[in-house]
């Protein structure tokens, strides 16, 4: 697609206030959206967020009053963008069912963009990511059909599949590890720039989300892998935000991100099938084309660079949502046992040293064991199996295999094994009373439960002694 | 003196000149006209100071410098265009307050860039440095009064 920005125009400034009823548009009905409309509302939430995060940091590094204002009054539109994409998102769409969202965005993102991206070190980067992301989606679809018995493909639409990569538990890395080399500045292609940008933003938003919402179920189990997750979506912003030229400056980032965010909102207005949320995209690019000529004015007037010099002229579309199926099990196949080594290095999990570094982080967090196996353990011991979704049959059989085999050396202990008949049941720590009468979960909903309670005030003690 | 000092320093010193002018009235053109011309003397010096001593001395520990050339290029035209202006005129207004625009956003990238690069090198390097630069300023100083 070929549109330069910089040609085009955008709403005025003064124009792009709207009212609150405006702000607040009906949310999408989850019954029917289609689920890569959901993508784009997931990613470009989370562009806004960035936006709004890169903005305030700029302002308060800024000692100019007259930038400040400047950059209040295009966040203060923004805000109102971010709310309105946001906020399409539906009140009953549980946490569990937008997660599975958040996932698929990232991988189907993630892989579009590792495919379409010019730099090897970055693609290769991306790769590492996608593996990773994809194995959170498997995760947390054990736990949508624990919690709320519903499989993932009502959210995913069999576009994307479920299948373990690189076990989670193997994400934690040591934070120096994380941080890769740079891309440079004056040579780095803008679609590069676009793309790290892009999915730094979706990341941050998916650790944000995570962090936020985790505590929304009651289950310590739930609970724990939104804990160990959102850790990981910490440690993917620290990756992905390495990868990005420190020297560039404040002026052209601004530039960056103004453009990061014409781009996006311009493939979701190409690619949009609801047509009521084209409409929404497209007022959106107009209100982002203005705010890019607004940065640009800035860094000519200031910096005295024009802006085409930081991004080019062409848009690049990263926000595209389409099957990456094919790409992504190659990757599954051929990188599942990649992992982090120092000097922004990757190498294979055989060639580890016995001081690998992230060995250290991972036996503490894990030594009460990985809510990622929990949850597997507990999808096994519920349904026989755990919950794989593949186009690909093969992928499909062999799934608990290319977990177990994919681990690194020192595996948490409660790892789950390939199948169930492998399993050993887990010692609870809670023991069940001699007649089995007494129930291991909450028991406010059982008719006995008053008298069952009065006896447990009685003794003093709520179980076996009864 | 750490050469890092010494220009914060001088961010300072050109900060409040550029306070002095926004109270300085309208009707007070030799008023404008006489701190205008202290702010283009100081940034010049400053400016010149740098790029003979700073910069080649800390190229090595910072990528940032071209840009910071290059600032310097844009204030430089800046200025050029304002100094063609009457001071009573919202012209010369809106070019000072360019200029100072300019000056801060060239303040914040080295004081957050440069500047941060060149701590690597360390405290011994930087007060070598300083010193230089401290004898350059003198000696720039010297000549522009001399010429006046």
């Amino acid at each position: 697609m070929a549109m330069n920005p910089f040609d085009e125009r955008g709403i005025p400034l003064e124009r792009q206030i709207r009212t609150w009823k405006q702000v607040v548009l009906p949310p999408y009905r989850k019954q029917d959206v289609d689920a890569f409309t959901r993508c784009r509302i997931i990613l470009m939430n989370g562009i806004e967020m960035e936006a709004a995060v890169f903005s305030h940091g700029f302002a308060r590094a800024c000692d100019d009053p007259d930038l400040k204002g400047q950059l209040a009054a295009l966040r203060r539109v923004e805000h109102q963008q971010q709310n309105t994409v946001n906020w399409l998102n539906p009140a009953d769409q549980s946490v569990l069912e937008t997660t599975i969202g958040y996932e698929q965005v990232a991988i189907e993102l993630t892989a579009y963009l590792a495919r379409t991206e010019p730099d090897e070190y970055v693609k290769q980067a991306f790769e590492f990511g996608l593996l990773e992301d994809f194995d959170h989606l498997y995760r947390y679809s054990q736990l949508l059909d624990l919690i709320h018995g519903k499989d993932p493909n009502e959210i995913l639409q069999g576009r994307t599949d479920v299948l373990p990569a690189r076990p989670t538990q193997d994400h934690h890395n040591d934070p120096f590890l994380r941080v890769l080399s740079h891309y440079e500045k004056t040579r780095a292609h803008p679609r590069s720039k676009v793309n790290v940008l892009t999915l730094m933003a979706g990341e941050q938003q998916t650790m944000n989300f995570y962090k936020t919402v985790g505590n929304f179920y009651g289950s310590p189990e739930a609970r724990q892998l939104y804990a160990e997750i959102s850790n990981v979506e910490e440690e993917h912003v620290t990756q992905y935000e390495s990868l990005m030229d420190p020297t560039e400056t404040w002026l052209e980032k601004w530039v960056m991100h103004e453009f990061t965010e014409v781009a996006n909102y311009y493939t979701c207005m190409e690619t949009e099938v609801d047509p009521r949320i084209k409409k929404i995209w497209e007022i959106f690019l107009a209100c982002e084309l203005e705010h890019l000529r607004i940065a640009g004015e800035t860094l000519q007037r200031l910096q005295g660079k024009e802006p085409q010099e930081i991004c080019g002229t062409e848009l690049p579309t990263p926000a595209t949502f389409e099957s990456n199926r094919e790409y992504v099990t190659r990757v599954i196949k051929e990188q599942s046992n990649l992992r982090l080594v120092a000097g922004g290095k990757w190498a294979r999990m055989e060639e580890l040293p016995e001081d690998w570094p992230s060995f250290a982080y991972q036996r503490v967090v894990h030594e009460q064991g990985a809510p990622s196996e929990t949850v597997v353990r507990l999808r096994m011991e519920a349904a026989g199996v755990e919950l794989v979704r593949a186009e690909d049959a093969d992928l499909e059989a062999g799934a608990g295999e290319h977990r177990v085999s994919s681990l690194d050396p020192d595996p948490a202990a409660n790892t789950a094994p390939a199948t169930y008949a492998e399993l050993e049941p887990v010692e609870r720590e809670v023991e069940p009373g001699e007649r089995g009468e007494e129930r291991l979960v909450n028991p406010v909903e059982d008719p006995t439960w008053p008298a069952a309670a009065a006896g447990a005030r009685k003794s003093g003690r709520k179980g076996k002694e009864r | 003196m750490r050469a890092t000092e010494l220009l914060a320093r001088d961010h300072r010193a050109v900060r409040d000149l550029f306070l002095r002018f926004a109270r300085t009235p309208l009707d007070d053109a030799s008023g404008r006209q006489d701190l205008f011309d202290t702010i283009v003397e100081e940034l010049d010096l400053h400016a010149q100071a740098e790029e003979e001593v700073f910069y080649p001395a800390v190229r090595e520990a910072s990528r940032r410098i071209h840009d910071a050339e290059s600032g310097h290029a844009h204030l430089r035209a800046v200025i050029r265009e304002v100094k063609t202006h009457e001071p009573a005129s919202s012209e010369f207004t809106a070019g000072v307050r360019l200029i100072k625009q300019i000056v801060l956003s060239h303040v914040m990238e080295e004081e957050g860039g440069i500047f941060l690069d060149a701590e690597r090198m360390g405290t011994p390097e930087l007060e070598r440095i300083g010193a230089q630069l401290a004898e350059r300023k003198e000696a720039l100083a010297k000549s522009v009064r001399r010429a006046a």
